[in-house]
């Protein structure tokens, strides 16, 4: 006789069986997004008023351009997995969920590509 | 997935549908996140394009600081400066609960509440240090 219940089988694999990864990335990243947000912010604050060059060369200083190219990789993680969960739960139609996860892949890898290559690009005038 | 199974009969009851289920804090705030969510993702390209500003030097950074300390620029930048906020708390309280913690009805509803007005009293703060001195 087999003592294990149909409950122990899927405890834990959710409703398609997969998705732990996601799950977890999208949680870190959430954790890393939170002091680097805390951080950020404060340099708005403190660059509000400024300048051109100041601003130019306070995002180029790694104590900035570093978070900040941190927080772009992170954002656009999270909000790719975000954006996915999002189209999981609504969109069911095949082609259009194929459509929908793709051009929300290029969406936020593009963001992020455009971010971090202007982040490099003050960086080096800095 | 709705079409996991073609041969069910459409016609069974599904789960709830939106419009009955009785308001509660946990699920507005649940609402709210999504919401809050995906207007950040919305407005992510203008990181890029405030990065792009300051790559492009002082003229195109001008235009675009005097876009945004206009009223129509503030009032974004509020809102945004808001949905990051009770999105970044709304964070905050998933990652406690999925610890196990606070998920009694009396906490979920506290930390729901907490939320709102929370974020609401951060924004204020940010817009206090942003406003000070002048933009
Ligand atoms: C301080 C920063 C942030 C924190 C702490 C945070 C935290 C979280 C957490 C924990 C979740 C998962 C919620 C759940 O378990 O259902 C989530 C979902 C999500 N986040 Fe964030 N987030 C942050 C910033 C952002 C930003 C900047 C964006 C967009 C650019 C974003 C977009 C999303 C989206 C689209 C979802 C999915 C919403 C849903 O499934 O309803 N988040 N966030």
């Amino acid at each position: 006789m087999v003592a294990r219940t149909p409950f122990a089988r899927v405890r834990g694999l959710g409703a398609s069986g997969t998705g732990t990864r996601e799950y977890w990335l999208i949680k870190l990243t959430s954790v890393a997004l939170l002091p680097l947000t805390l951080y950020l912010a404060g340099a708005v604050i403190a660059l509000k008023n400024s300048a051109h060059a100041t601003v130019s060369a306070a995002l180029g200083a790694p104590y900035i351009a570093i978070p900040l190219f941190v927080f772009v990789m992170c954002n656009a993680v999270h909000m790719q997995l975000g954006m996915q969960n999002i189209i999981d739960d609504y969109v069911h139609t095949k082609g259009t969920k194929k459509l929908a996860v793709g051009a929300n892949i290029f969406f936020t890898y593009g963001c992020a590509a455009a971010a971090l290559y202007f982040i490099v690009m003050i960086g080096l005038r800095a | 997935m709705a079409d996991a199974r073609p041969n069910r009969p459409t016609a069974r009851p599904l789960s709830p549908h939106l419009s009955i289920y009785r308001f509660t804090w946990t699920m507005a705030m649940s609402i709210v996140h999504r919401a809050t969510g995906m207007a950040l993702y919305a407005a992510t390209p203008l990181l890029a394009v405030w990065l792009w500003a300051v790559a492009a030097g002082a003229d195109t950074y001008d235009a675009f600081a005097g876009l945004a300390a206009s009223w129509f620029g503030i009032l974004v930048l509020i809102g945004l400066s808001w949905a990051l906020i009770h999105h970044a708390i709304g964070g905050v309280r998933h990652i406690v609960w999925d610890t196990g913690t606070g998920v009694d009805r009396a906490s979920r509803f506290l930390w729901a509440k907490a939320t709102l007005a929370g974020s609401v009293v951060l924004t204020a703060v940010f817009w206090l240090f942003i406003l000070a001195g002048g933009l």
